[in-house]
């Protein structure tokens, strides 16, 4: 395998839920961005055989269109599953420690809960005997709404200095 | 170890920026932590090859940490999977500071035997007084100011 050009690989698949709002903001020349915070709880076993709980609290940012849609769509509590790459920044903090935070450039978030829209009404599937807002990943993956970054794959500095309220 | 009823997967294919060093929890436990770069490269619009880098902090237990201790080397190709950690510490001011690292689960060497860490090395990673003490499975999971 070593004689072969292998690509190096940075993926990321997350499910959790969000932990606030999305913020959405613009860039200077107008590129939405939105930014939110998943909780990703995982449940094992300790040594003495009880169950634990721990959660995985990241950042994600999405661009483009999916910005918009996470906007739209997602809320504090909103279930998704967040594919996409691993990113870090650093900053020097006021007392001169360096601060380094990991988080996810999305590619693709996948919205696990049923339509809803901004004014709280459920559009879609009342006629469903199974349209229960349901927040668990496995049973409503497979219906899931589905959203998809329309980026060219292109490449983007992430640089708050030059971000603007929109 | 598995956990249940969630999904938390991250694979990682990179090179190692320094040698691994390992180490022993007070419970006897091997643990090492490495820096891996992930690098990609692109041509601009005006024709011109960019790379980017990426740095990524991955925590290996136990066997596999002292497998890694012994076979790697700055410059190894590695492939890892696992998952995304966040977890708490303190630093020596008192200061509790977050960090959020991959704790492996599947490692494997990309590099033939004989090679070594002879690929090609990133340069070192930035250099950061930020480094979290070892320690990832006795994370605290409560109070992060989200």
């Amino acid at each position: 395998m070593s004689n072969l050009k292998m690509p190096d690989i940075n993926n990321i698949l997350i499910a959790g839920n969000l932990t606030s709002e999305p913020t959405l903001r613009k860039t200077t020349n107008g590129t939405p961005v939105a930014n939110f915070y998943v909780a990703s709880n995982r449940q094992f076993r300790d040594n003495a055989g009880h169950w634990r709980e721990n959660v995985c609290f990241v950042g994600v940012v999405a661009w483009y269109k999916l910005a918009d849609s996470c906007h739209e769509y997602l809320r504090k509590g909103s279930a998704v599953l967040v594919e996409g790459e691993l990113q870090s920044r650093s900053w020097k903090t006021s007392d001169g420690n360096h601060n380094n935070v990991v988080e996810i450039k999305a590619r693709r978030i996948q919205f696990l809960n049923r339509k809803e829209r901004t004014d709280g009404e459920i559009v879609e599937l009342m006629d469903d005997e199974n349209s229960t807002m349901n927040f668990d990943s496995r049973e409503v993956l497979s219906e899931a709404e589905q959203s998809n970054a329309d980026g060219d794959g292109g490449h983007f500095e992430y640089d708050f200095e030059n971000l603007s309220l929109d | 170890m598995a956990g249940k009823g969630s999904v938390n997967k991250v694979i990682i294919l990179g090179n190692l920026g320094a040698d691994p060093e390992l180490k022993y929890t007070t419970s006897g436990a091997a643990v090492t932590t490495l820096s891996v770069a992930t690098s990609e490269s692109w041509k601009d619009d005006s024709g011109n090859r960019q790379e980017r880098t990426e740095w990524h902090r991955v925590v290996l237990w136990r066997r596999q940490a002292e497998v890694a201790g012994e076979y790697l080397k700055k410059g190894s190709k590695v492939y890892f999977e696992g998952r995304l950690q966040t977890r708490s510490w303190d630093d020596k001011d008192g200061n509790k500071r977050y960090t959020t690292e991959i704790v492996g689960d599947v490692m494997t060497m990309l590099d033939s035997r004989s090679e070594g860490g002879g690929g090609r090395a990133p340069s070192p990673p930035p250099a950061s007084d930020a480094e979290a003490p070892a320690g990832g499975e006795a994370a605290t999971d409560d109070d992060l100011p989200f």
